[in-house]
C-alpha cells in the first residue's frame, strides 16, 4: 500500500492537544477536498460561522501529493467560507512545494481547529509537532513570518503563513505558502485562531506500491501526453515542427528567437517539440503571454510553478524599476494574482513597462499583506464604486437620498469625515501620473489591512457596517479599505446599486455569478455554454475549475474536440458537448443535449477528484495530447492509473468516477444542510439575471433551456430534478446512508 | 555499528590512522594545492587497473579499493534554466529506491531552492532562490578524483568505482549505514536513507544513472565527459575532524605519500 502515509494531524489551538488519526475513515473520500467535506460534515455542525473556533481549517492533500505523480503539488485549504455571505464551505487551492513536504513529514494532512489565547505557530518536523509563541510575528507580513521561521527551521522549511489581511480578519485574504501559492479566502479562518503561520520540514518517504520500472513508465507516459498550461496541446506560437498546422489560443508560447530575456544568461524558448520532454517547461512562456512582447519576455527569468511538475506556469520576474519603490525587483505570480493590487488601478496601457512594474509592485505589497482580491471581483467592484455616476432610478431603487444623484456610489456612501480623509488619495486613483497611481495602490493595501472602522471597535465585522449605516443618507461608518475588504457578497447587501449592477451586467465586466461571488471561467470562456453555467453554480465560490476550459482551450479544432470527447465518453444522441467559435459575431450555443450535460459532469466530478487526490486541475484533463502519432489523443483514464500504482488498490475510471460523485454528493448534502434549503435549485443553483442577455464575447444562456441543462445534469448525478436534492438511492449507492439519515431528520429529502 | 571515535581504527579505542580524511580534504580542497596533487597523483592513474589500486590490508577479503580511476562521465547542472520543480529529486529517489523520498535524493535542489546555497538569515529578498533573485542551484556530485572523500572514509570500503563509467557507487551489500560518508563529503552530497547506524540504513550516492537527466523538463541539466569541477565548487560543509581515514586506507596511501 502506498501514497497515503496512514496518519491525519490534527492540532487543537484552544487546548493545545496534538493528535495524530488513523486515515481508514477518510479513505472514501481520497484526501484534499473529499477529506475536508468529511470533517467538516462530521464535526462542525450548521449554524457555525467561519471565525468560531468550532470551525475547522483543513490543509488537504492526497494519496499522490508528495509523489512524482505529475501535477500533484496541490494543496486543498477548506473551511468555512468568510468570503460567502453565509458562510458556506469552500477551499481555497495552493500549490508549491508545502503540500508534499507535509507528506514528506508524515501526515494525510492537516486539521486545524479551536483557537490560541495568542498568536502561534504550528512547528512540524517529521514526527515533532509543537505549537510556538508567534507574538514577535504578529503584526508582520507573510515575508518577515516566513523568514523567521527559516532561521529558526532551517532554509529547508515550507512555511504557509497569513499576513497582516488574515490577522485582521480581512475577509479578503489569503494564506499563502512558497512566496508566491495562494489559498484565497481562507487568510481570516487562521486569523480568528491566533495561527500566523505554519512551518514544515519533512524528511521522510512517500512509498509506491508500483515497480521501480513500471512507475518509471508510467511516469514517462504521462509526460509524452501533456501539452501546455491549461491543458493547451497545440501551440499558440510559430514552431516549426508543428505537424497539421494547428494552433490556438494556448498558453503554449515559446518560439525560436524569444528568450527568458532576464535569465543570465538569457534562455532561448525555442522550438519545443512534442516529443521533447526536456523542454516541456520552456513550452509555456506565461511572461511573454501576460505581459507582451518586448516587455514580458525582457523581464522573465524563468517560469516557476510547484513541486514535481514539468508545466510551469508562474512568472518569475525582474524588474529593475521596482527599487524606487522600496520593493525586491525579483517578484513572482501568475493569472490573477498579477492584478490583485494592480487591478485597483486605472489608465496603465496594458504591455507596457508601466503595466509589468505596476503589476509586480502590487504583487510585493499584496502576497506580503496576504491579500485576496477574490479573482478580480474586488477590483471591478471598486473600479465601478469609484467612477459610476447614479442616477435617479438607481438611487431611488437603491433607497438612496436625491442628494446621492449625480455622485459615485463611494462618493455617496462613504461618510463625510471618510470621504474628506480618501479624497486625495481617489484623486490619486483617478490621476494620470504613474508614481502617483502607485502610492494609491501602497496606501489602498495599508486601508485594507488595518480594516479599521471609524466609530466602531476593532475588528470589523459586517454586522457592524450594517449598525453604522445611516438609514436616511444611506452613509456608513467603516473606512474605504474596510468596505473593500469585507467582499462583494456583503457589500451588495449593504449597497443595492451594487446588487442591481451585478445582475445587471456583472460588475462591469462579465464577473460576477451569484451569491456574492464571482465567475470562474464562466459563459466568456467555454464553447460549452451551458456547461460552463453549470459548473459556475454548484460551489459556493467561483468554482476554480478547470477541466472545461482546458479541454475546449487546447487549441485543436472544435470538430476534434468533439470527435475525440465523443470517442471516449459517448456516442451521444442530440449533438455535439462543444458549440463552434465562442468570439464569432453569430455565435449561439445549441440546445442542451446529452452531450453537454456528460460533459459538465465530467468537469465537475474531475475537478473534486483532482483537489483531493491532489492533482492540478489547472492543466488537466488528459483527454488529449500533443502526439500526431496519437493522432492528438489522451488518456481519460490516467487518474485512475496513478491512483493504482501509487496506492497499490486497483480502480477503474468508473470507480474514480464513483468517488467523484461521492464527494461532491457529500458536499451538496453539507451545503444544503447548513442552508436548511430545500429548494437548491432555485435558491442555489443561481444565474445572474445578464447571463440570459446578448453580452459582448459571451455565450448568451437562454431560460427554458437553462432549466432543462439543470434537469439533464441532476439526472445524471443522481439528483432529485424538483429540489436539486440528492436522492435517498444515490445517497445509498454512494455508501452515504448515514448522510441520508441526516439529510432525513432535517426534512432536507427530496 | 562503530561511533565516531572508532572510526578507522582495528581495534576500539585505538587511534591507528593519523592522517584523517579531513585532514586531506583541508590540504586537497585547497584550490591550488588540489590541483598540484590531483594532477601529480593522475598521471599514474594508467598504471593501475581501471577501478585502482586496493589495499593489502587483509589477505582472505577482497582488497578494498584506495586509489580509483577518474569517473568517464558526469552531471552537470545549469542553474538559469533549473525551474525548481524538484523532478529530478523525485526520479532520483523514485527510480533507484522505489518511493518518492527528496531527502536522499542524490541530485540536491530543495535545500537551495528557498534561498539558496548560502542558507537562511535575514535579508531574503536579496539572496537567491525563490525568494531572492530565483537562481536555484542544483547540487550534483562531482565524481572526485582520488582522493575520493566518501570512498575513502567510508569504513567498511562500501563506496566503489563501478565501470565502464567508474560512478562511484555504494555497495548496499557493504554498507552499515554509518552515515559517515554524508560528513566526509565536502558537497553533502551523499545521504543517509534511516537512521544513523539503523539496521537497513543504506547509503545513497549518485550512480550517475542520469534518470534526473532524463526527466528534467527544461533541459537543465546534462550529463558529459568527465572533468575536474571539484575546485569550482565550494564546500558546502565542513568535514568534522572526527571523520578519519578508513583504518585499511591508510597503509596503501603510504605507498605514494
Amino acid at each position: 500500500m502506498g501514497g497515503w502515509t496512514g496518519k491525519v494531524l490534527r492540532v487543537d489551538l484552544s487546548t493545545g492537544v496534538i493528535t495524530k488519526e488513523d486515515t481508514t475513515k477518510y479513505k472514501p473520500y481520497l484526501g484534499g477536498t473529499g477529506l475536508a467535506y468529511k470533517v467538516l460534515w462530521d464535526e462542525v455542525p450548521p449554524g457555525t460561522r467561519a471565525w468560531d473556533p468550532a470551525n475547522r481549517i483543513i490543509f488537504g492533500v492526497g494519496p499522490l501529493t508528495g509523489t512524482g505523480t505529475p501535477l500533484s503539488a496541490r494543496v486543498s485549504v477548506t473551511s468555512l467560507w468568510p468570503m460567502h455571505p453565509e458562510e458556506l464551505p469552500a477551499t481555497g487551492h495552493m500549490g508549491g512545494h508545502w503540500g508534499p513536504e507535509l507528506k514528506f513529514a508524515g501526515y494525510d494532512s492537516l486539521i486545524v481547529q479551536g483557537k490560541a489565547a495568542a498568536p502561534v505557530w504550528i512547528y512540524i518536523k517529521d514526527d515533532v509537532v509543537e505549537i510556538r509563541d508567534a507574538g514577535r510575528m504578529w503584526g508582520n507580513g507573510i515575508y518577515r513570518a516566513t523568514s523567521d521561521i527559516m532561521n529558526i527551521m532551517g532554509s529547508d522549511a515550507h512555511v504557509a503563513a497569513i499576513g497582516q489581511c488574515g490577522e485582521n480578519l480581512v475577509r479578503g485574504s489569503n494564506v499563502m505558502c512558497d512566496r508566491s501559492h495562494s489559498a484565497g479566502g481562507v487568510g481570516s479562518v487562521m486569523g480568528s485562531k491566533n495561527l500566523k503561520a505554519i512551518g514544515v520540514i519533512g524528511t521522510g518517504a512517500v512509498t509506491l506500491a508500483a515497480s521501480k520500472t513500471d512507475w518509471k513508465e508510467l511516469v514517462h507516459y504521462q509526460h509524452t501526453l501533456l501539452g501546455a498550461n491549461s491543458g493547451g496541446v497545440v501551440p499558440n506560437t510559430f514552431q516549426s515542427w508543428q505537424p497539421d498546422g494547428y494552433y490556438g489560443g494556448t498558453r503554449w508560447t515559446a518560439a525560436k528567437g524569444l528568450y527568458w530575456g532576464a535569465a543570465t544568461p538569457p534562455v532561448e524558448t525555442g522550438d519545443c517539440t512534442a516529443e521533447d520532454l526536456n523542454s516541456i517547461g520552456l513550452r509555456t512562456f506565461k511572461g511573454y503571454a501576460d505581459f507582451g512582447a518586448g516587455v514580458g519576455d525582457k523581464h522573465t527569468v524563468k517560469i516557476a510553478g510547484c513541486h514535481a511538475c514539468p508545466i510551469r506556469c508562474h512568472i518569475d520576474t525582474d524588474v529593475p524599476a521596482l527599487e524606487q519603490f522600496g520593493v525586491s525587483r525579483y517578484q513572482v505570480n501568475t493569472c490573477n494574482g498579477n492584478s490583485s493590487l494592480s487591478g485597483f488601478t486605472i489608465g496603465i496601457t496594458s504591455r507596457t513597462e508601466n503595466a509589468i512594474t505596476s503589476s509586480q509592485y502590487g504583487v510585493a505589497l499584496a502576497d506580503d499583506y496576504g491579500w485576496w482580491s477574490d479573482y478580480g471581483l474586488a477590483q471591478a467592484d471598486f473600479k465601478w464604486l469609484a467612477q459610476h455616476v447614479l442616477t435617479a432610478e438607481e438611487c431611488t431603487a437603491a433607497g438612496l437620498p436625491p442628494a446621492a444623484v449625480g455622485l459615485t456610489p463611494y462618493r455617496a456612501r462613504l461618510g463625510d469625515a471618510e470621504w474628506t480623509r480618501v479624497s486625495p488619495q481617489m484623486a490619486k486613483f483617478l490621476a494620470t501620473d504613474f508614481t502617483g497611481k502607485m502610492n494609491f495602490v501602497q496606501w489602498l493595501i495599508t486601508d485594507i489591512k488595518d480594516n479599521l472602522m471609524a466609530d466602531l471597535v476593532t475588528p470589523a465585522t459586517y454586522e457592524s457596517m450594517v449598525a453604522g449605516q445611516d438609514p436616511v443618507t444611506g452613509k456608513g461608518n467603516a473606512t474605504l479599505g474596510a468596505y473593500v475588504g469585507v467582499g462583494s457578497g456583503r457589500l451588495e447587501k449593504l449597497w443595492p446599486e451594487l446588487a442591481a449592477q451585478h445582475q445587471a451586467n456583472g460588475a462591469p465586466a462579465i464577473n460576477y455569478v451569484k451569491m456574492g461571488h464571482i465567475k470562474h471561467h464562466f459563459t466568456e470562456s467555454t464553447d460549452s455554454v451551458q456547461a460552463a453555467a453549470l459548473i459556475n453554480m454548484l460551489w459556493n465560490r467561483d468554482p476554480m475549475c478547470h477541466t472545461h476550459t482546458n479541454y475546449t482551450g487546447n487549441g485543436l479544432p472544435v470538430a476534434l474536440q468533439n470527435e475525440i470527447f465523443n470517442e471516449l465518453f459517448g456516442p451521444f444522441t442530440g449533438g455535439d458537448a462543444i458549440d463552434g467559435d465562442l468570439a464569432a459575431p453569430d455565435y449561439l450555443p445549441t440546445p442542451m443535449n446529452q452531450a453537454k450535460a456528460v460533459f459538465a459532469k465530467l468537469c465537475i466530478l474531475y475537478l473534486e477528484l483532482h483537489n483531493s487526490m491532489t492533482l492540478c486541475n489547472y492543466t488537466l484533463p488528459g483527454w488529449a495530447s500533443p502526439l500526431k502519432s496519437r493522432n492528438y489523443r489522451g488518456d481519460k483514464d490516467i487518474e485512475a492509473r496513478f491512483f493504482t500504482a501509487v496506492t497499490g488498490e486497483t480502480v477503474t475510471r468508473a470507480d474514480m468516477e464513483k468517488t467523484g460523485l461521492r464527494i461532491l454528493t457529500l458536499f451538496r448534502a453539507d451545503t444544503a444542510l447548513r442552508m436548511n434549503e430545500r429548494d437548491m435549485r432555485n435558491k442555489h443553483d443561481m444565474m445572474p439575471e445578464y447571463a440570459f442577455h446578448a453580452h459582448s464575447g459571451a455565450g448568451t444562456l437562454d431560460h427554458a433551456d437553462w432549466e432543462v441543462a439543470k434537469d439533464m445534469l441532476y439526472a445524471e448525478f443522481g439528483w432529485d430534478q424538483a429540489t436539486g436534492l440528492p436522492t435517498a438511492e444515490t445517497y445509498n449507492a454512494l455508501g452515504l446512508s448515514d448522510v441520508a439519515a441526516t439529510m432525513a431528520a432535517a426534512g432536507l429529502m427530496p | 555499528m562503530a561511533d565516531i571515535k572508532r572510526i578507522g581504527s582495528v581495534n576500539p579505542g585505538e587511534i591507528v590512522v593519523p592522517d584523517g580524511v579531513a585532514e586531506f580534504i583541508r590540504k586537497y580542497v585547497t584550490r591550488r594545492e588540489f590541483l598540484q596533487v590531483s594532477g601529480a597523483v593522475g598521471l599514474g592513474a594508467a598504471t593501475f587497473s581501471l577501478v585502482g589500486c586496493g589495499s593489502s590490508s587483509t589477505a582472505d577479503v577482497t582488497p578494498r579499493q584506495v586509489f580509483v580511476a577518474n569517473a568517464q562521465g558526469m552531471i552537470v547542472a545549469e542553474p538559469s534554466r533549473c525551474v525548481g520543480c524538484r523532478r529530478c529529486e523525485l526520479a532520483c529517489s523514485e527510480y533507484n529506491d522505489g518511493k518518492s523520498m527528496p531527502s536522499i535524493s542524490r541530485i540536491k535542489v530543495g535545500r537551495n531552492f528557498n534561498v539558496g546555497p548560502s542558507g537562511p538569515s535575514f535579508g531574503i529578498a536579496r539572496k537567491e532562490g525563490i525568494w531572492g533573485n530565483h537562481r536555484i542551484v542544483q547540487d550534483v556530485c562531482h565524481q572526485c578524483p582520488h582522493p575520493v572523500p566518501c570512498q575513502l572514509a567510508c569504513p567498511n570500503g562500501a563506496i566503489e568505482v563501478v565501470p565502464p563509467v567508474n560512478a562511484r557507487v555504494v555497495n548496499t551489500a557493504k554498507c552499515q549505514g554509518c552515515g559517515i560518508c554524508s560528513k566526509a563529503c565536502p558537497w553533502a552530497m551523499t545521504s543517509l536513507d534511516g537512521p544513523v547506524d539503523g539496521a537497513n540504513s543504506k547509503a545513497t550516492k549518485c550512480t550517475l544513472c542520469q534518470s534526473c537527466v532524463q526527466v528534467c523538463p527544461a533541459g537543465a541539466l546534462k550529463y558529459v565527459a568527465w572533468q575536474d569541477l571539484t575546485a569550482s565548487f565550494p564546500p558546502r560543509q565542513v568535514v568534522p575532524a572526527s571523520i578519519q581515514l578508513a583504518a585499511d586506507v591508510k597503509d596503501t596511501c603510504n605507498k605514494c605519500h
